[in-house]
């Protein structure tokens, strides 16, 4: 991509943490490829119109591709832990990472767009009003979604320790 | 920020770190065989049917559509030629995924039909859709890419890109075409790309499919409530795994033998990876896809689908609507003439890698797929037409069972 440097530049530089956005949003490392590839292509073609900083733009297509995808894709395939690997995707609840692999599993659940919300106020560190532009809704909104996903978390974090401090 | 949510930001960290181990090959191997999107590679059976399906009937009834004008914008061929096609020929099959030409649609199932020079035998060549590839220069008329290095199945979306329709699958199959010319040296005398929905309808049209089922298959996809209605058998959790079987639905189970499977059954047949019996993953399911493609072409010669105007008619039909073709200058009477004297059990599959991942990391696309040096030795094998003495060479590399 002879003409657009800046771009390959920050492919190369930014490619790396985006990818661990996507991760989060799809909670799988080929599908989380695929979504940033897909989001890449996007921006490639959208460069010479980007103004500001990139990255905003890109996480945005990231975090809106896997949106409208999952609304889309609704059957389309999921993956599936290996029959004979024994352990396979789903983190054993007895592990030592439990609440960790409880918020992994949560989140999984969350509707696309609460998930969406968490991932860019609490790893992408951006406000309330930052979180609502990138997903196009009003800030009255994020607060809602923020708060009802947070609630579902903190309910089986802490249902979760109760458990293992009965178990103990 | 209270307490939880400062605990909750660590513990996103923490999991966006949380790769699978690299060094575990058995995790990695896993892991790409999950991140298959089945439809993806399935869509490229449909090309191939497509093509042999209409190569089957095409010398009989499709000769209306060689008097249509094919090919891409700028190279039309009004005047169809009647000239026979001699020689080997190398045409390029992608499937299209079920978005076609949207936004994120693309054509990753990407295969070679090199037919011999006395057009006895095919060999049917997958390459991987992550090859890290060099995609040239284009110019689709409503925007210009200026090339560059990408996985191969971006080429499809570069090619189409600010297109739709007919216009945007043309494009973006030329650009495939173009970017698969400049990784093999191979140049293409015809491509095409046909999509999932086109494959189940040309089942439906020969009235079904006699398949034979080498390992018995749980589907995760098709199932049935205690009501008879079709239901699904697995917890369907967007794209996280699903969380275990749905009470009351039993998953459609595709037991070995031989088995007559409608156009919707034999697709959810090929498309299963996860409860094979055998537990080979995407390799069985490559397998089981490669064997429907031979059993289709097998029904459409025969004299049982060849003789039924009806069904005849039905899938003449079908693969005109289902099916882009640039049949590159000549008429697609010429084409399906030109691979009609295939038998049924020519047709041979062969794994790009041996069907091994050939693994590299390249900046910016992450993990790529790279072809090893016997791959290089097969493309040379295909330009020089030598593709048997190959073959013969590495019987190991073939995929779909002679027998």
């Amino acid at each position: 991509m002879t003409d657009r440097p800046e771009y390959d530049r920050f492919v190369a530089e930014r490619s790396p943490r985006l990818l661990r956005v996507a991760y989060l949003m799809t909670r799988d490392w080929g599908a989380a490829e695929d979504l940033l590839q897909s989001a890449l292509i996007k921006v490639w073609f959208a460069w010479s119109r980007v103004r500001g900083d990139p990255e905003a733009y890109v996480r945005r297509i990231i975090v809106t591709t896997h949106i409208s995808f999952r609304r889309r894709r609704s059957s389309g395939e999921i993956p599936w832990p290996d029959p004979d690997s024994g352990r396979g995707y789903l983190p054993d609840p007895a592990a030592e990472h439990a609440e960790r692999d409880a918020v992994w599993q949560v989140l999984g659940r969350l509707p696309a767009r609460q998930r969406a919300i968490l991932v860019l106020r609490y790893f992408e560190d951006l406000t309330e009003a930052q979180t609502a532009e990138v997903l196009g809704i009003s800030v009255g909104t994020v607060k809602t979604h923020a708060s009802r996903a947070l609630a579902k978390l903190r309910d089986i974090t802490e249902l979760r320790a109760h458990a293992e401090e009965l178990t103990r | 920020m209270t307490d939880f949510e400062e605990r909750f930001r660590h513990l996103l960290r923490d999991l966006s770190k949380d790769a699978p181990a690299s060094g575990d090959r058995a995790t990695l191997l896993h892991r790409k065989i999950t991140r298959r999107r089945r439809f993806r590679t399935v869509g490229l059976a449909g090309a191939l049917v497509l093509v042999l399906a209409g190569a089957g009937a095409g010398l009989v009834t499709l000769r209306p559509a060689a008097h249509r004008t094919l090919g891409t914008a700028g190279a039309v061929s009004a005047t169809p030629s009647h000239a026979a096609l001699t020689g080997p020929e190398n045409i390029l099959l992608a499937g299209e995924d079920p978005y076609g030409t949207s936004a994120d649609g693309g054509a990753d199932a990407i295969m070679i039909l090199h037919l011999s020079a006395d057009h006895r035998t095919g060999y049917l060549i997958s390459i991987p859709r992550d090859t890290g590839v060099r995609i040239p220069a284009y110019n689709n008329g409503a925007q210009s890419y200026p090339g560059g290095e990408a996985k191969l199945n971006m080429a499809y979306g570069y090619g189409a890109r600010g297109l739709t329709g007919t216009a945007a699958r043309r494009h973006g199959l030329d650009l495939l075409s173009k970017t698969v010319t400049a990784l093999s040296g191979i140049t293409f005398n015809a491509t095409a790309s046909a999509n999932l929905a086109g494959v189940e309808q040309v089942i439906d049209a020969i009235g079904g499919i006699n398949l034979y089922v080498d390992e018995k298959t749980i589907s995760t996809d098709l199932g049935y409530d205690r009501s008879g209605n079709e239901a699904v058998p697995f917890k369907r959790d967007g794209s996280s795994p699903p969380m275990g079987a749905v009470p009351g639905v039993t998953p459609v189970v595709y037991n070995v033998g031989n088995q007559h499977l409608t156009g919707a059954q034999a697709i959810d047949y090929i498309r299963q990876r996860d409860l094979l019996a055998n537990g080979d993953g995407d390799y069985g399911r490559q397998r089981h896809q490669n064997q429907l493609l031979v059993a289709v072409y097998r029904q459409v010669l025969s004299a049982g689908t060849l003789a039924d105007p009806h069904r005849l008619g039905d899938l003449l039909s079908t693969v005109d609507k289902a099916l882009i073709i640039d049949s590159g200058g000549a008429s697609l009477t010429d084409w399906f003439s030109s691979v009609r004297g295939l038998p049924g059990d020519g047709l041979i599959g062969i794994a790009m890698n041996g069907g091994q991942y050939v693994t590299a990391q390249q900046p910016g696309l992450g993990e790529v797929q790279t072809l090893n040096d016997t791959s290089r030795q097969l493309l040379d094998a295909v330009r020089a037409d030598t593709v048997s003495q190959f073959v013969a060479a590495h019987p190991d590399w073939m995929d779909t069972p002679t027998k």
